[in-house]
């Protein structure tokens, strides 16, 4: 909501679709911010996708095993992770 | 984590990433677990209404608070911004998963627990096992706030003269209250 509000005012200096060329240059910055901030841009994202594909998983009959071994972890680590975040959002007994 | 939790308290948490997010703030802190607790039912927000500690009075500290200290409100846009520079269209992603599989399941950038408010959670624990409580309430959560010294919601209930120890004092007498 405040995230999608703000985009239409993205400066911009942001490229909708930047070329590949300058994307790259972005991920290999000599800049420690720069570099930095894209990995906890990529790892908050990567959370944000893995929540949904568990979610989505188990909402079609998917074992916590085979969740697991799709994402190529440990079936307690997937469980750790997602099992109690589950059951407090009520998608889970 | 919150296996344990009553549903008021799983509410009080859900309420708490929502009082972040419609503050604009990029994470949950102590301030808005206690934002949370006051907005949701059960003792933890009759006793904190009790000791004056109310919703908007709350809301608008936190926020005057953050602003003061110079937190951005722009509920992490730079993150956002982030993942544009490098060809990642968030609002897309956005878009095409509230099509797929429906609205909000998608939801970025999420905030996240600070580690203040990750300790509050885990003291939130101790409390309740120390009273022998089974599943954890309300009550345990503001308990386990309370115990955490160092984070900002100490510093919101002291802008409203409510002392820590005496918020203490009146959760627990509460809870002896309820036990008999």
């Amino acid at each position: 909501m405040s995230a999608e509000g703000s985009s239409a005012t993205k400066p911009a200096a942001i490229p909708a679709a930047a070329p590949a060329a300058a994307l790259a240059g972005e991920l290999t910055s000599k800049d420690p911010a720069a570099g930095l901030q894209s990995v906890v841009a990529l790892r908050r994202l990567l959370w944000e996708v893995e929540r949904l594909h568990v979610d989505n998983a188990r909402d079609q009959g998917w074992t916590w095993q085979a969740i697991a071994t799709a994402l190529q972890v440990s079936r307690q680590s997937v469980h750790e992770k997602h099992a109690s975040r589950r059951k407090a959002e009520g998608k889970e007994d | 984590m919150f296996d344990r939790f009553t549903e008021l308290a799983k509410r009080a948490i859900v309420a708490s990433e929502d009082a972040a997010l419609s503050l604009g703030h990029d994470f949950i802190g102590t301030e808005h677990l206690l934002l949370g607790l006051v907005g949701t039912a059960g003792t933890a927000s009759e006793v904190l209404r009790q000791h004056g500690v109310e919703l908007p009075r709350t809301r608008d500290e936190i926020a005057r608070r953050l602003t003061a200290a110079g937190v951005p409100a722009t509920g992490g846009q730079a993150t956002v911004d982030a993942l544009s520079m490098i060809g990642i269209d968030v609002s897309e992603i956005r878009r095409r998963a509230d099509s797929a599989f429906g609205p909000g399941t998608f939801r970025f950038p999420r905030p996240a627990f600070t580690p203040r408010a990750k300790n509050a959670l885990t003291l939130t624990l101790r409390e309740a096992t120390e009273l022998g409580h089974e599943r954890i309430d309300t009550e345990d959560m503001l308990l386990g706030l309370l115990a955490e010294s160092e984070g900002l919601a100490i510093g919101i209930l002291s802008a409203f003269d409510v002392d820590a120890a005496v918020l203490r004092r009146a959760v627990l007498d509460r809870v002896a209250r309820q036990a008999s």
